[in-house]
C-alpha cells in the first residue's frame, strides 16, 4: 500500500505530461512550411505553346499552342493521347486569355470575333476504381465586338457561377477603347437546368490617347471590377455600378511601370502587384464612403528576377510566382513565404492544379515537369496567429477570429487574441463577483456565525458547487439575461447598497446594548435578513427614478444658421458625433446643436449612446459574471473556509485573552495566517472560471470582441473549442488551431497557478514560526 | 422552475411552423414502397437545420421497417464531411453544398466525389421579433447589418432608425443573432447575403437554430437569421428583396420562381462507389426521403418539398 501511492502519483505526473504531449505534438505542423519536390519529367516534341492547363488530378495536363490546337498529355502513358482544334476558318487570333478557376479559354480574332471555350475533364471508373480521366473541349459562346478601324491589343476574360464577362482593350491612331460583354445564363427555376447564354451588357469607354493610353488589363473574378494598365504605369479601376462599368479609381503605385504584372487572386477580391527586383505590393477592394477602392494593404519580400510568371491556388490564398528559374510559393493573408527556391530548367510556363497539390511547368529546353507540392497549413503562421493583419476587404489590420465560412474563397482569419482576450474577460467579471462574496462568507462563517449553523451552511455550499454548469447556462441565457435588461439601474442601486447598508447596521449593532449582543451571539445574520430585504426592495423601486436622474438621454437638434433644423437626435455622444461627420462632409453649413429639453430615460439607450463605451447587448458580460460567479463562490467559499477554520484555536484565544476583540482576532491573527490558504481558494477559483465552458457558450453571444465593455459578450478560448471542435476536420489547420488555443489556455492556467504558488509558499513562510 | 425548464426544452424541440396558405406535395411524386430485407443501422451526422426533419424521417422510415435503428445527430452541416469520410455516418445532412476543400478530403479517401442528394426546399429567413414594425430588408441591407465588409456596396447600419423605424425603434442598436461557423445556414448566408464577406464581431453565434429563434423571441430589438422550418409564433420572417424594390415573402412559390433571394435546397450527401450498387439501408432511406411520403414530412416540419423534375432527378442518382 505504501508502494502503491506514490506509484499512483507518478502515474498521474506521466499521464499529464502525456496529453501535454499530445497537445504539443498537434500543434507542432502548424509551424512547418510547404514541402515541394520533383515528382516525374516528360521529353515533349516541340510545340510552340502558349498555355498550360491541367485536371484537378493532374493527370491529363492540356497545352494550348499557336495552331490553335489543344493538346491533352496523359501522365500515366507519357504521351499526347488527343487534340482539338479551335480554329475559326483560318482566321489569325490576335490575343487569348485563359481563366484557370473555369477552366475556360477565350480567343479573338483580328475581326473581332470571339469563342469562349470550356475544357472539361471528367473522372470514369473501372471495376476496381481506377481512375481515368477525360478530357474535352467544347464552345460556350461565341460573339464579336465591333472594332472597325481598331487593332485589338489584348483580351481578358473571367466565368464565374453567376456569369461571363469578356472584354477587349483596342487602339487605333486616336484613341484608346475598354469593350465589356457580359452573359448571364438564363434562370428557369431553382434547381433547374441553366438556359441560354444571353448577352446583359455590351459598353464601350473611350479615352482620347493624349490622357489615356491602355497597355494591358485584367478583370477580377466578381467580375464587377477590370484594372487597366496604361502606358505611363498608372492603374485605372473599372468598377461596375447599377450594371454600367465606370472609371472609379486611378491607381498610382510606387514604382509606376507599364510592364508591371498585375494578378488577381483567388476570389477576386484582392490584387497582387509584380515588379521584378522590387517588392511585391498587395492591394486590396475595401468598402470606402466613395464606394469600393483598392488600397495597398501589404507588401511581400523581393521577387529577384524578370519574366515573371503567375498564378494562384484556388482553394486558398496562396499564390505562385515564377522567374527564369526560381520559384517563390506565397500566402497572401500572413505574406509568409512558403517555399522558394530554384529550378533545374528554365520556366516557359506553369500550372497549378485545382487541389492544389500539384505543380506544373512546361520548360524552354521542351520538357513537361512534375512537382509535388505538400502545404497543409498555409495558413498559419505566428503573425497569423498574434499579430494584427489586414484582411480582405477590412478598413484596417485587426485582431479577428472567424475561423469558416462557407465558399471556397473564404479567407481564415485565425487570431487568438480576441479569444484569449474573452477568456480573460469573462474571469474578471466571474472574478469581480465572486471573491468578495465568498471570502465575506468563508471569514463570517468560520468565526462567527454560530456552530450548529455552521455544518448546515457547509454542505449547503457544497450541494450548490455541484449544480451543473450547464443549468447554470441556460438559466442565464433564457431566463436571467431577458429578466435582468429592463432593471439594469437597479441593479446598480443595490450592487451598491446592499454591502453599504449591511456595513452601517453593523457599526450601529456595536452600539447595542451589550445583554442583546450576547444573547443573540452566532444569530446575528437574522437581523440583516429584514433589513437586506427592506433596502433591497426599495432600492429596485427606486431604480427607475434613478434612471431618470442619471440615465437620461437628451434630445438634441443640429441647426445651421440658414437652413434651420437639419436633424434631430438622441445622446450627447451620438450627436456630437454627427456633427463632427456632418461638417466635415458639409463644409459649408455653419452647424450648432441645441437640446430640445425632450429626455428619454431609459439605461439601455444612455449606455449606447450617451456614455460612448459601447452597444447594450442583452447577452452580456454581467449575466455571464454573475453565474459564472455562482458556480465559483462555492469553490472559493468552501477553501477559504477551511484554512479559516483551521487556524489553530491557541493562537485565537492568546488574541483574545490579551484583550482583543473577535473582529480584531479575525483580522490581525487568523485572517493572516490563512492568507495563503485563502490564496490557493482564489486561484482554484480562477482555474475553474478560466476553463468554465457550457455557460459562456450558452449565455453569451460568443462575440468575439475585443473590448472590457461589461454590456457586451465575449468568445472565450474553451467555449471557442467545444463550438468548433465538431466542425474541423482532423489535422487541418482549424483542427490544429484549436489545439493551439487548448495549449494556451493550459499555458495561461499553468502560469497563473506557479505565480500563485510561489506567492503562497512565501506567505506560509512568513508564518511558519506561529 | 423546474416545470419552466422543461416547457422551454420542449419549445426547442418541437417549434411546430406556422403555414399560412398550406403547401402542397407535387402529385407526380411517388408513394413510397416498402421491399424486402431491409434491417440494420443507420447513422446521420451534420446539419441542425435539418434535425427535426432527418428526426420525422427516420420515425416514419422506422414505422415501415421496424427492424432498422437510426441514429440523428445534428451540429451543423461542416459536422458531415468528417463524418462521411470516417465512415462513423451513412448520411450526411447538410444545408449547404459541400466545399471543394471537403471534397478534395473526400476523394483523398475514396478516390471518388460524395454524392448530393436534393431533399428539401428551404426559405433562409431573417426573423425578427413578432412586434418589430419592420416591412422588408434587401440584401444589402442586410450585408450592412450583419457584415463588416459591406460586400455588397452598402454602409454601415446598427441602428433601426437606419432601417427606417422611428419612435422607441429608432436609437437602439440591433441586436444580432446567428450561427456557429459549424453550421451551413452560417454558411450560405455569408456567400449569398454578405456577398462571401466578413461577420461583424458582434453577432451573437448560437449553437443551433431554435436557440436563434429563442434569441430573437426574447430580445426585441433583434434580427436573426435561420432555415424556415424552425419559425415560430415569436418570430415573423421579413419579406426579402435583392437589391431594394419589391420584396418577397419566404413562399414556396418565391423560392421555386427565384424571386426570394435566400432560396436553397437542402442535402443529404452519401457515400456512394462508382458503378456498384449502394447497401440497400441507405438507398431505401433516401427513396423515402423523395417519396410523397417523405416529402409530407418535409411540409410537415415547414420547408417546401421539391418539384417532382428534382425528386426525378435525384432518385436516379442512388440507382
Amino acid at each position: 500500500m505504501a508502494k502503491a501511492i506514490p506509484l499512483g502519483g507518478v502515474f498521474i505526473i506521466i499521464i499529464v505530461f502525456g496529453i501535454f504531449a499530445f497537445i504539443f505534438s498537434q500543434i507542432l505542423p502548424l509551424f512547418q512550411k510547404a514541402n515541394f519536390k520533383a515528382k516525374e519529367s516528360f521529353k515533349l516534341p516541340n510545340i510552340p505553346a502558349l498555355i498550360l492547363g491541367v485536371d484537378e488530378w493532374s493527370e491529363l495536363p492540356f497545352i494550348y499552342d499557336k495552331n490553335q490546337e489543344i493538346h491533352f498529355f496523359d501522365i500515366h502513358k507519357g504521351e499526347f493521347i488527343s487534340k482539338e482544334s479551335l480554329a475559326i476558318n483560318h482566321q489569325k487570333i490576335v490575343a487569348h486569355s485563359y481563366d484557370s478557376s473555369s477552366q475556360t479559354l477565350c480567343t479573338i480574332s483580328e475581326n473581332g470575333i470571339f469563342k469562349v471555350h470550356q475544357i472539361e475533364y471528367k473522372a470514369q471508373f473501372s471495376e476496381n476504381l481506377e481512375r481515368k480521366i477525360h478530357g474535352s473541349v467544347s464552345e460556350i459562346i461565341s460573339g464579336n465586338f465591333e472594332i472597325s478601324t481598331q487593332k485589338i491589343l489584348s483580351i481578358s476574360h473571367r466565368k464565374n457561377e453567376d456569369g461571363l464577362l469578356v472584354s477587349i482593350i483596342s487602339q487605333n491612331k486616336e484613341n484608346s477603347s475598354l469593350i465589356i460583354k457580359t452573359f448571364e445564363e438564363g434562370f428557369t427555376g431553382l434547381g433547374e437546368e441553366k438556359g441560354a447564354w444571353t448577352e446583359m451588357l455590351s459598353q464601350t469607354i473611350t479615352y482620347p490617347l493624349e490622357k489615356f493610353d491602355f497597355h494591358k488589363f485584367s478583370t477580377s473574378q466578381t467580375l464587377d471590377s477590370i484594372l487597366i494598365q496604361e502606358s505611363e504605369g498608372k492603374i485605372l479601376h473599372f468598377y461596375k455600378e447599377r450594371d454600367k462599368f465606370k472609371l472609379s479609381q486611378t491607381i498610382i503605385p510606387q514604382n509606376q511601370d507599364p510592364f508591371a504584372k498585375i494578378d488577381f487572386i483567388l476570389g477576386g477580391f484582392s490584387f497582387i502587384y509584380s515588379h521584378p527586383n522590387q517588392e511585391q505590393i498587395a492591394y486590396s477592394l475595401i468598402q470606402t464612403k466613395k464606394g469600393p477602392r483598392y488600397i495597398q494593404v501589404k507588401s511581400f519580400e523581393n521577387l529577384p528576377e524578370e519574366n515573371l510568371l503567375f498564378t494562384y491556388s484556388q482553394r486558398n490564398k496562396s499564390f505562385l510566382c515564377a522567374g527564369e528559374k526560381t520559384l517563390s510559393i506565397r500566402y497572401y493573408t500572413t505574406t509568409d513565404t512558403r517555399w522558394s527556391g530554384e529550378l533545374p530548367f528554365s520556366i516557359k510556363l506553369l500550372a497549378l492544379n485545382k487541389k492544389g497539390n500539384s505543380v506544373l511547368f512546361l520548360s524552354k529546353e521542351n520538357t513537361l515537369e512534375i512537382y509535388e507540392l505538400k502545404d497543409p497549413h498555409p495558413e498559419s503562421s505566428f503573425s497569423a496567429f498574434f499579430q494584427k493583419i489586414w484582411y480582405e476587404g477590412a478598413k484596417e489590420p485587426k485582431w479577428t477570429w472567424q475561423s469558416t465560412g462557407g465558399s471556397n474563397e473564404f479567407e481564415a482569419k485565425l487570431s487568438i487574441i480576441p479569444l484569449i482576450f474573452g477568456s480573460l474577460k469573462g474571469t474578471l467579471y466571474a472574478m469581480l463577483f465572486s471573491i468578495p462574496i465568498a471570502i465575506s462568507a468563508a471569514i463570517y462563517t468560520s468565526q462567527f456565525i454560530h456552530w450548529r449553523l455552521k455544518q448546515w451552511i457547509k454542505s449547503t455550499m457544497e450541494i450548490m458547487a455541484s449544480i451543473p454548469s450547464v443549468v447554470l447556462g441556460f438559466l442565464a441565457a433564457l431566463w436571467l439575461a431577458p429578466l435582468i435588461e429592463p432593471f439594469i439601474p437597479s441593479i446598480i442601486l443595490i450592487a451598491l447598497g446592499i454591502p453599504l447598508i449591511i456595513f452601517i447596521s453593523s457599526i450601529l449593532w456595536n452600539y447595542a446594548p451589550v445583554h442583546w449582543k450576547n444573547n443573540i451571539n452566532g444569530w446575528e445574520w437574522i437581523l440583516l435578513i429584514p433589513i437586506i430585504l427592506i433596502t433591497g426592495k426599495i432600492l429596485f423601486e427606486l431604480g427607475p427614478s434613478f434612471e431618470n436622474l442619471f440615465f437620461a438621454v437628451k434630445e438634441f437638434q443640429i441647426i445651421d444658421v440658414k437652413q434651420g433644423i437639419i436633424e434631430t437626435l438622441k445622446g450627447t455622444a451620438n450627436a456630437q458625433k454627427e456633427l463632427l461627420q456632418l461638417s466635415k462632409l458639409h463644409p459649408e453649413y455653419v452647424l450648432t446643436l441645441r437640446e430640445t429639453g425632450n429626455i428619454v430615460a431609459d439605461f439601455r439607450l444612455w449606455y449606447s449612446e450617451e456614455a460612448g463605451i459601447g452597444a447594450f447587448d442583452q447577452r452580456n458580460s454581467l449575466v455571464v459574471g454573475f453565474m459564472m460567479g455562482i458556480a465559483v463562490i462555492p469553490i472559493i467559499f468552501t477553501i477559504s473556509e477551511d484554512t479559516l477554520s483551521n487556524v489553530p484555536n491557541s493562537l485565537k484565544s492568546a488574541s483574545m485573552a490579551l484583550g482583543a476583540s473577535p473582529w480584531q482576532t479575525t483580522r490581525r491573527v487568523v485572517f493572516p495566517i490563512a492568507l495563503a490558504g485563502i490564496f490557493s481558494a482564489i486561484m482554484i477559483g480562477f482555474g475553474r472560471a478560466i476553463g468554465e465552458t457550457i455557460i459562456v457558450v450558452m449565455a453569451t453571444g460568443n462575440t468575439p470582441v475585443l473590448d472590457w465593455n461589461i454590456f457586451n459578450g465575449m468568445r472565450t478560448l474553451s467555449a471557442n473549442i467545444a463550438m468548433e471542435l465538431p466542425e474541423a476536420p482532423k489535422s487541418s489547420t482549424h483542427y490544429r488551431t484549436l489545439f493551439l488555443g487548448a495549449f494556451l489556455l493550459f499555458l495561461i492556467t499553468f502560469i497563473a497557478n506557479t505565480f500563485a504558488e510561489i506567492l503562497r509558499q512565501r506567505i506560509s513562510k512568513k508564518f511558519k514560526a506561529l | 422552475m423546474f416545470k419552466k425548464i422543461t416547457t422551454f426544452v420542449g419549445c426547442a424541440l418541437l417549434t411546430t411552423p406556422l403555414l399560412a396558405n398550406p403547401v402542397k406535395v407535387d402529385r407526380k411524386i411517388k408513394a413510397y414502397e416498402i421491399t424486402k430485407g431491409v434491417s440494420g443501422n443507420l447513422n446521420s451526422i451534420g446539419s441542425d437545420t435539418l434535425n427535426n426533419l432527418m428526426t420525422l424521417w427516420a420515425e416514419g422510415f422506422q414505422k415501415k421497417y421496424p427492424n432498422v435503428k437510426i441514429q440523428i445527430e445534428g451540429k451543423g452541416s461542416s459536422t458531415a464531411p468528417p463524418a462521411l469520410i470516417s465512415g462513423t455516418a451513412q448520411l450526411a445532412p447538410m444545408s449547404r453544398k459541400m466545399k471543394d476543400k471537403e471534397i478534395d478530403a473526400f476523394e483523398k479517401r475514396f478516390g471518388y466525389k460524395p454524392t448530393p442528394i436534393r431533399v428539401s426546399i428551404d426559405a433562409l429567413a431573417v426573423f425578427a421579433n413578432k412586434s418589430n414594425p419592420i416591412k422588408q430588408l434587401s440584401l444589402t441591407e442586410i450585408d450592412s447589418i450583419f457584415s463588416s465588409t459591406y460586400k455588397r456596396g452598402g454602409q454601415d447600419i446598427s441602428k433601426w432608425s437606419q432601417l427606417g423605424l422611428s419612435r422607441k425603434w429608432a436609437n437602439r442598436p440591433i441586436s444580432l443573432y446567428g450561427r456557429n461557423s459549424a453550421s451551413g445556414t452560417y454558411g450560405f448566408f455569408k456567400k449569398v447575403a454578405l456577398g462571401k464577406g466578413d461577420f461583424k464581431n458582434t453577432v451573437k453565434e448560437q449553437p443551433g437554430s431554435s436557440s436563434v429563434i429563442q434569441g430573437v423571441e426574447k430580445d426585441i430589438y433583434s434580427l436573426g437569421y435561420s432555415g424556415i422550418g424552425y419559425k415560430t409564433s415569436g418570430v415573423r420572417a421579413v419579406p426579402l428583396s435583392k437589391k431594394g424594390g419589391e420584396a418577397y415573402e419566404a413562399t414556396m412559390e418565391n423560392c421555386v420562381s427565384g424571386k426570394y433571394p435566400l432560396a436553397r435546397f437542402l442535402y443529404i450527401y452519401i457515400n456512394k462507389r462508382p458503378g456498384k450498387k449502394m447497401d440497400k439501408l441507405t438507398r431505401e432511406f433516401i427513396k423515402f426521403a423523395l417519396s410523397k411520403e417523405g416529402q409530407e414530412i418535409v411540409v410537415k416540419d415547414g420547408y417546401y418539398p421539391l418539384t417532382y423534375k428534382i425528386a426525378k432527378q435525384d432518385i436516379k442518382l442512388i440507382k
